[in-house]
């Protein structure tokens, strides 16, 4: 019986771009922590953001007019463009919205040529802009040849991302902020919170805006580590919008209820107990289009209420 | 025992690497569970994803690496349960899959195909036989996976095995 099942399954073919995709559900866990440190450079490999944390590329219904005349095509030209649209289009689970989220990448790419060659030298620009052409066409390598040694690419990244860091630490000066310049941007009072569970200690804190709006919007970081152990929670103050990452709708589970007056969202995953409960809770802050977005590894439910009510009660 | 251990722990301290090592080891199986509840290879390949994305997101709150592969079936197995919740959508094995899966065994007791394991069992069901005897767990080990009682188990598993119209050897019947 065992072997018989066992016969069975086997004839299941797996497909070609299984490890592909096992890869890339890592590396999204790795891109959406990433997304809230900002501190080691503005590049992110294709394959890992443009499918999965594909919403931010989605920008409007704008499109290059005229590729020729872009930036972008002078470090990354119309062929390889092509190439690589074509490459995500087939990786993607849906080809169709492959095809707008290539677009809309090469789009991000071309705006993001554009902020850097107004905030750096004539001389940095241009080392830049190849070092971004670079990192271009090692995504375009890992899309093509899946099955390829991705030691030696993942080398050649590294590099290419120690060469780019004293640029990308000048362009991400420009749209990092302490939380008290982020105050100033805002109508509402950013609070860190009142109440920290016992045992934690604050390890880091930053607000940030996008390059397309460098003054507007911040998004604030807030991050607590165990004194004496590796778990930990963090806290996102960001506005709310449609076509932002929605770290809630990756858990099994999303509750919505009232809470002393505030609307709260707990999300969390089909309970396991070989592990702890890593959750993630959200609380509106009223009037306001900004809501308050945690995750913990460890705390209980009540625990990440009685912090997040700490931010936004009075 | 002793690699997957090293792996977990390099992989709790956020090396992707180590993880993408270690996931690659179950993946097929992986893939193969979860066709078996979806029945097409773009929402298996989904689930795999889902569950490569959870695991790692968890794998630092994991407490005992030895039992890693279990925590991880768990994981893939609550994935595509939640898959099908979610989509609500009945979907029917496509003909040219049938006909790669039917067999022509001549032993009666062992006349199973994987079109019978497809479409004939609901997701409990598959849950337990996948548990059994794809991935060889105990009944016991079936039961705390599955949050269920010992006894639903064995229940499960015989109604199981009669919808699949397969004579069960001894000891499967009388093993705890």
């Amino acid at each position: 019986m065992n072997n018989e099942i066992k016969r069975q399954m086997e004839k299941i073919e797996v497909p070609e771009d299984l490890h592909e995709r096992s890869k890339l559900g890592i590396m999204q866990v790795k891109q959406a922590r990433k997304k809230y440190k900002r501190t080691s450079g503005w590049f992110i490999g294709v394959a890992a953001s443009i499918l999965f944390i594909g919403a931010t590329f989605l920008i409007g219904g704008s499109h290059l007019t005229d590729a020729a005349e872009t930036l972008l095509v002078k470090v990354f030209s119309l062929e390889e463009q092509e190439q690589i649209q074509e490459g995500i289009q087939k990786t993607a689970p849906d080809p169709e919205g492959g095809a707008v989220e290539a677009k809309a990448y090469l789009q991000q790419m071309e705006k993001h040529l554009q902020f850097a060659k107004e905030y750096l030298s004539p001389e940095e620009y241009e080392d830049y802009s190849r070092l971004i052409g670079d990192m271009m066409k090692i995504d375009m390598e890992r899309i093509e040849n899946p099955h390829a040694d991705m030691t030696k690419l993942y080398k050649r990244e590294e590099e290419i991302l120690q060469d780019a860091q004293k640029y990308t630490d000048k362009l991400n000066a420009l749209t990092n902020y302490t939380l008290e310049e982020a105050q100033e941007m805002v109508d509402f009072a950013i609070n860190r919170p009142a109440y920290v569970p016992t045992g934690y200690d604050l390890e880091e804190e930053i607000a940030y805006t996008e390059e397309a709006n460098p003054l507007e919007d911040p998004t604030i970081t807030i991050k607590y580590g165990q004194t004496d152990g590796e778990f930990g929670f963090y806290l996102h103050i960001e506005k709310i919008a449609q076509d932002k990452y929605d770290e809630l709708s990756t858990y099994d589970h999303i509750d919505s209820y009232e809470l002393n007056g505030f609307a709260f969202q707990h999300a969390h995953d089909t309970p396991n107990v070989d592990t702890g409960n890593v959750q993630a809770m959200s609380v509106m802050i009223p009037g306001e289009e900004y809501e308050v977005i945690m995750v913990a590894d460890i705390l209980s439910k009540e625990e990440m209420e009685k912090v997040l009510l700490s931010m936004v009660e009075e | 025992m002793i690699v997957i251990n090293r792996l977990v722990k390099k992989a709790q301290k956020g090396d992707e690497k180590a993880y993408i090592t270690l996931f690659q080891q179950y993946e097929a199986d992986i893939y193969r569970m979860a066709f078996v509840y979806v029945k097409n290879q773009e929402d298996a390949l989904e689930i795999v994803q889902e569950t490569a994305y959870k695991s790692f997101r968890e794998i630092k709150t994991l407490k005992n690496p030895e039992y890693f592969k279990t925590w991880l079936i768990r994981i893939a197995i609550n994935t595509a349960l939640s898959h099908l919740s979610k989509g609500k959508k009945v979907v029917h094995l496509r003909p040219e899959y049938a006909e790669t899966f039917s067999t022509n065994e001549k032993d009666v007791s062992l006349q199973i195909t994987l079109q019978d394991l497809i479409e004939r069992l609901n997701e409990t069901e598959k849950s337990v036989v996948l548990l059994k005897y794809y991935e060889d767990h105990t009944m016991g080990e079936i039961a705390s996976i599955l949050d269920m009682p010992l006894g639903t188990v064995k229940t499960t598993l015989y109604r199981s095995l009669d919808k699949l119209r397969v004579q069960m050897k001894r000891e499967d019947m009388y093993e705890q």
